[in-house]
């Protein structure tokens, strides 16, 4: 399947894209972009991101995934990244993005842990946003911190020799990377249920959406859907083993698919 | 500092991403580093290891590239007949071929971890443009004196109280038996089939073609113990031109940053030194943010 690799955003600073152009007849006026998740979890989840863009592809949807700055082969060093703004704003200049390279009008915004925060907290920013798909969602910042916290304590607790890692007022190194503290007092923040989408179709994808989630989800129009794939996010063995889910994905093309058409 | 898309291969299919020094910094005489694969890490590299290489290096004023091979990370996977480690042996190719194309300079250091080092070890053998190699926790063997070494972990209370918790509360990493993506990596990517006669033979080869290289191991091989073990197993001693370093608290894929700094640190050295005559220097490192907890036991020659 052809890609194509870009530079987009700030010339000072750019971020990385990889462009999936629809395969075959694009059926419909609706592209889809992939906001991944940070850290290690954004490296463990590379190829089922990849995939998942390329089926979407091959169901006729363009598709852009991109790098955060401070992630990936982006421009800046995580410890950059004093806030979600920042974030955010890639949110909207990958949407900007993927609006030119496909010509679609409306949008379809996936987020993948962490990178479903974000595309929430991005939502409002995008003009023409057709859904939000929720993957695996991070639904509570602060419980997403103590998980990872847990398992950077539990890794450093198993080290050959006892060892500290940088924890100071500025920064703290979790995980592999270090992160400012202010960016984590922002993420310790996040709460994705108390958002409302009053005009946006919303879908909670993963193997954990049926608990909080289901409860709030009628009220708020939301739309749940349990899928069983590795459920392994806050379990240090497998920090470094790729995430490869079958469900998930099918379940998100089949509603990038189905949901608020719009025709050619 | 600037990085672009690279595009190389056949009907540059192939992507990228070339790091380059402003042109203040730049070296133009020093080789290109190229950055490979460790296992099917994309080419970012475990934690980001790749990506904070490369801009160290342009810091230093040298230009590197890092890609990912056929079928990992961005890159397509070809259908051919060839092997996947002819089709890798091709993708080096086609990445150095592009490069001299383009920037004029026919000289390369390849760089790689694990399965990464074991790629690198061929590239390096196989076009004489390599002239210096970087092996990450690369071909390792036991050894007597290893299994002696050891045995003496035995008297260390740590040692038992990591593998009781390890067992007791179940956090034994998960190895490639149990991950179906680490055993696709180990199957399709890692495998290096070389005996010892054989590495040893590519040692010298690489040696005698006067191919500059440093080996980095950690304590996170469990193959390997300690810098003396490197001449045990090939009998070949460590030299200014064949640099052993033994990283004995860090893990093999570098997860705590500044283990990675450090590492990062030595390998912008170790490229800088041809430049300034063989004698490693801090001039262009940033030592400020290299902070030494790491155990590192060089055998190298020590510079004065």
């Amino acid at each position: 399947m052809t890609t194509e690799t870009l530079h987009f955003g700030p010339s000072s600073s750019p971020l990385l894209g990889v462009y999936h152009p629809a395969s075959g007849q694009r059926k419909m006026d609706q592209a889809v972009l992939l906001c991944p998740s940070i850290g290690h979890e954004y490296i463990r989840s590379h190829w089922a991101m990849k995939r998942l863009a390329n089926q979407l592809a091959r169901a006729g949807l363009p598709v852009l995934r991109f790098d955060y700055h401070g992630v990936g082969d982006s421009s800046l060093e995580c410890a950059d990244v004093s806030s979600l703004d920042l974030w955010q704003q890639d949110v909207v200049d990958a949407a900007e993005e993927l609006m030119f390279q496909s010509g679609c009008r409306s949008l379809h915004l996936v987020g993948l842990r962490m990178g479903a925060a974000i595309a929430v907290l991005a939502a409002n920013k995008i003009p023409n946003l057709s859904s939000l798909v929720l993957w695996e969602p991070a639904l509570h910042g602060a419980q997403f911190l103590r998980n990872w916290r847990s398992m950077h304590n539990k890794i450093l607790d198993l080290w050959v020799t006892p060892i500290r890692t940088i924890a100071d007022d500025q920064a703290e190194e979790l995980l592999g990377s270090l992160y400012q503290k202010m960016l984590l007092r922002e993420i310790e923040q996040v709460e994705i249920l108390d958002h409302h989408f009053k005009d946006k179709e919303t879908v909670l994808i993963g193997n954990r959406v049926d608990g909080n989630a289901s409860s709030s989800s009628c009220e708020y129009g939301r739309k749940t859907e349990r899928v069983d794939d590795p459920d392994e996010w806050d379990d240090s063995r497998y920090l470094e083993t790729a995430w490869l889910p079958s469900n998930g994905p099918k379940a998100i093309v089949a509603w990038c698919n189905n949901s608020g058409l719009v025709a050619v | 500092m600037k990085e672009r898309i690279f595009r190389f291969g056949e009907n540059l299919s192939m992507v990228g991403i070339l790091t380059e020094p402003t042109q203040d910094k730049l070296l133009p005489n020093s080789p290109i580093a190229i950055m490979l694969n460790a296992g099917i890490v994309h080419r970012v590299g475990p934690f980001r290891l790749h990506v904070e290489l490369a801009r160290s290096l342009a810091e230093a004023g040298i230009r590197s590239l890092r890609i990912d091979l056929s079928g990992l990370g961005d890159n397509p996977t070809r259908s051919s007949k060839s092997t996947l480690e002819e089709v890798a042996l091709e993708d080096g190719l086609w990445a150095m071929d592009a490069l001299e194309k383009q920037t004029g300079v026919g000289r390369f250091t390849v760089i790689g971890l694990c399965s990464g080092a074991y790629h690198a070890q061929r590239f390096a053998c196989m076009d004489s443009r390599v002239v210096s190699a970087v092996f990450l926790d690369g071909i390792a063997f036991p050894t007597p004196q290893h299994c002696k070494r050891l045995a003496k972990k035995l008297w260390n209370v740590r040692f038992w109280r990591n593998a009781v918790k390890r067992r007791w509360l179940k956090l034994m990493p998960i190895d490639s038996a149990q991950s179906a993506g680490a055993k696709l990596a180990e199957t399709q990517f890692f495998g290096s089939n070389l005996t010892r006669e054989e590495s040893a033979r590519q040692l010298k080869q690489l040696v005698s073609k006067g191919v500059r290289m440093l080996f980095v191991y950690t304590g996170g091989n469990p193959d390997f113990s300690s810098s003396l073990q490197f001449e045990e197993m090939f009998g070949v001693a460590a030299n200014d031109s064949l640099q052993v370093e033994y990283y004995s608290n860090a893990e093999h894929t570098f997860p705590l940053v500044k283990s990675r700094q450090r590492l990062v640190g030595r390998m912008v050295e170790f490229s800088l030194e041809p430049q300034l005559g063989n004698k490693p220097s801090t001039k262009h490192i940033n030592f400020a943010r290299i902070q030494s907890d790491c155990d590192s036991s060089p055998v190298s020659a020590a510079p004065p």
